[in-house]
């Protein structure tokens, strides 16, 4: 386009020249004209390609928090002198540059968030000398990373109400093999005779006939699903509840989400139960109940996949869980549609524990309107938490503050309730 | 990222380009070298005032009043002036006219908000100073021939076919290097 801005500009000033008869103004031209000159000589033909390639990378940075490091380089046609590079970060921080068409384009990103992450889209054009030609801007090219969350260890995990498997690592409340003592019982038909206890039968045995065995609980598993809210993706700072997403620091309901139902599924995982995972604001959520090391590697793979979708689902009905299944219901709680869904499983006979990994939240910055909105849904939550806790879903928040210092105590004393019931 | 327990503050993630500048530097660089040749070149205030106008609309709105027309006065304003080979202010205009054309190019591809590698104006300023020293003295050989016979046709019949040439070898060898690739 410069090329005609430059051949317009000389043709019009030599004219002028010419029909002036000025040679001083006539060679004024003369520069404008051989950029145009140049700018037609450089064109590169109809059809030469160009393209993009973005590499990135996840490096641990030794202060704790891990950097993306990505690079972006272009091979743009001969003929090329400048590229205008459009690069967003993490799909909100723009930046424009231009830069030689064998220039690197580098850097790093902070990794703030698990989850699937945009880390860098790249828009560019490519220009001519002296911007003689520009090229319609290309078809944008994207760079994306899974972030898997961080798994907190679990020492003791709850258990269900009633233990359903045949064999495992748990101690079942029914007579069995390959569990603790259980008691000393008279020979019955069907008991094996190695499980005669001599010692027990001669201080016991009040005739001839009378033979004593040492009967053990049998051992069974546990079917613990883990449900996953990805409605809402609010941050710890509430004045940035309303806008639009930011590359803000802090923690999201999402990455405590994807914390806590990664490390229960790691746990239930590691005390070889059955672990199944429900998304329910997602069609695609479904993984269902399985044990070992390929299973928890696809568990943490969906985990670390889930995102708040376009279109929530609105669920008429909870969904089907496994008879005698265990409950996690990770949410943040802050509409209805969890609660209900928890409470239709509680009624059904299911242990129902409710993960609230809602972050400690920030006011610094926020309005009074906003402060006000915050109580409200807050005192709307606080009320949803009782009636939960009204119909037996059992609740702990996942972060710990002040309010819970210890996330490891309150997991206990929810595993010892279940073992006092059995 | 890090556990729930702990939040993470983020850092400046700036991409690295090496050395850069702010690319606002070119369009008020534009403006400051505009300004300073309505200034020096333009005789009268209302032309100056236009002059001074067009610059700032061609630097703040490009795409409203583009920057080709203050290009246009100040390549024109030549006429009100005398053509003498010993006029600095002229040699000033040439150069000033290219340089505006240069940087008027850069200016009008980027925001003003963004960055630019300083490896980007190496080649426009190479080029710059090779078609400038090829000019200036041409200019200079022009004047002081056809000065002392001011407006003569033949001379400036030779000036503008000796253009021509410049013009149609570029072009030639322009296309013929296009069909070689």
């Amino acid at each position: 386009m410069m090329i005609e801005v430059a051949l317009l500009l000389g043709l019009t000033i030599a004219t002028t020249g010419v029909l002036m008869s000025r040679v001083d103004v006539l060679l004024i031209a003369l520069p404008l004209l051989a950029c145009a000159a140049i700018g037609l000589d450089t064109k590169p033909v109809d059809g030469t390609q160009s393209r993009v390639r973005i590499n990135v990378a996840r490096r641990a940075a030794e202060e704790g928090v891990d950097d993306f490091v990505f690079r972006v380089d272009v091979d743009a046609p001969k003929g090329t002198e400048l590229v205008h590079l459009r690069l967003t970060l993490l799909g909100v921080s723009t930046h424009q540059l231009l830069v030689r068409p064998d220039a690197i384009v580098t850097g790093r990103i902070p990794v703030l968030h698990s989850g699937p992450q945009r880390v860098v889209a790249v828009d560019y054009r490519l220009a001519g000398v002296d911007s003689a030609w520009l090229s319609l801007p290309m078809p944008s090219e994207l760079a994306e990373q899974v972030v898997p969350p961080v798994i907190a260890p679990i020492e003791s995990i709850p258990l269900p109400h009633r233990l359903t498997g045949l064999t495992g690592t748990h101690g079942s409340a029914r007579p069995g093999d390959g569990g603790e003592f259980r008691d000393l019982h008279a020979f019955a038909a069907g008991d094996r005779l190695r499980r005669i206890d001599w010692k027990a039968t001669a201080r016991r045995s009040q005739g001839l006939g009378d033979l004593y065995v040492r009967r053990t609980d049998a051992t069974s598993d546990a079917t613990v699903i883990v449900v996953i809210d990805s409605r809402e993706d609010v941050g710890e700072r509430v004045e940035r509840w309303s806008g639009a997403p930011s590359d803000e620091d802090g923690l999201r309901v999402m990455d405590v989400a994807r914390e806590a139902a990664a490390s229960l599924a790691a746990a239930a995982i590691a005390a070889g139960d059955r672990v199944g995972l429900l998304d329910i604001a997602a069609h695609h959520g479904v993984v269902r109940a399985g044990i070992g090391k390929r299973h928890l590697d696809r568990l943490l793979r969906r985990i670390a996949l889930s995102e708040p979708s376009g279109t929530p689902l609105n669920r008429r009905r909870a969904p089907i869980v496994p008879a005698g299944a265990i409950v996690y219901l990770v949410s943040a709680l802050l509409d209805d549609e969890a609660t209900s869904v928890a409470v239709l499983w509680r009624a059904a006979g299911h242990r129902v524990i409710a993960v609230d990994v809602l972050p400690a939240l920030q006011l610094d910055g926020c309005e009074w309107h906003s402060r006000l909105a915050h109580r409200l849904v807050m005192a709307e939550r606080q009320l949803r938490l009782t009636r939960m806790r009204a119909n037996g879903v059992e609740l702990f928040r996942w972060q710990e503050d002040a309010e819970q210092p210890s996330r490891a105590v309150v997991l206990r004393s929810l595993a010892r309730a279940v073992r006092r019931r059995h | 990222m890090k556990s729930s327990g702990h939040t993470t503050r983020a850092r400046a993630s700036v991409p690295d380009i090496g050395p850069s500048l702010p690319t606002a530097t070119v369009p008020l660089l534009f403006l400051a070298v505009a300004a300073t040749l309505c200034l020096l070149v333009l005789t009268s205030p209302p032309l100056v005032a236009i002059g001074l106008l067009l610059a700032l609309l061609g630097t703040v709105a490009p795409d409203h009043v583009p920057a080709w027309w203050v290009l246009l006065l100040l390549g024109l304003s030549q006429l009100w002036r005398e053509p003498l080979a010993t006029d600095v202010v002229y040699y000033v205009l040439l150069a000033g006219v290219h340089l505006l054309y240069v940087l008027s190019g850069l200016a009008r591809l980027l925001p003003w908000n963004g960055r630019m590698q300083v490896g980007t104006i190496v080649r426009p300023l190479r080029r710059y100073v090779l078609v400038q020293a090829v000019v200036q003295p041409v200019a200079a050989g022009a004047l002081l021939t056809f000065d002392r016979e001011p407006g003569g046709v033949t001379g400036l019949s030779l000036v503008a076919a000796l253009l021509l040439c410049v013009v149609v070898v570029v072009l030639g060898l322009g296309k013929r290097s296009s069909e070689s690739t």
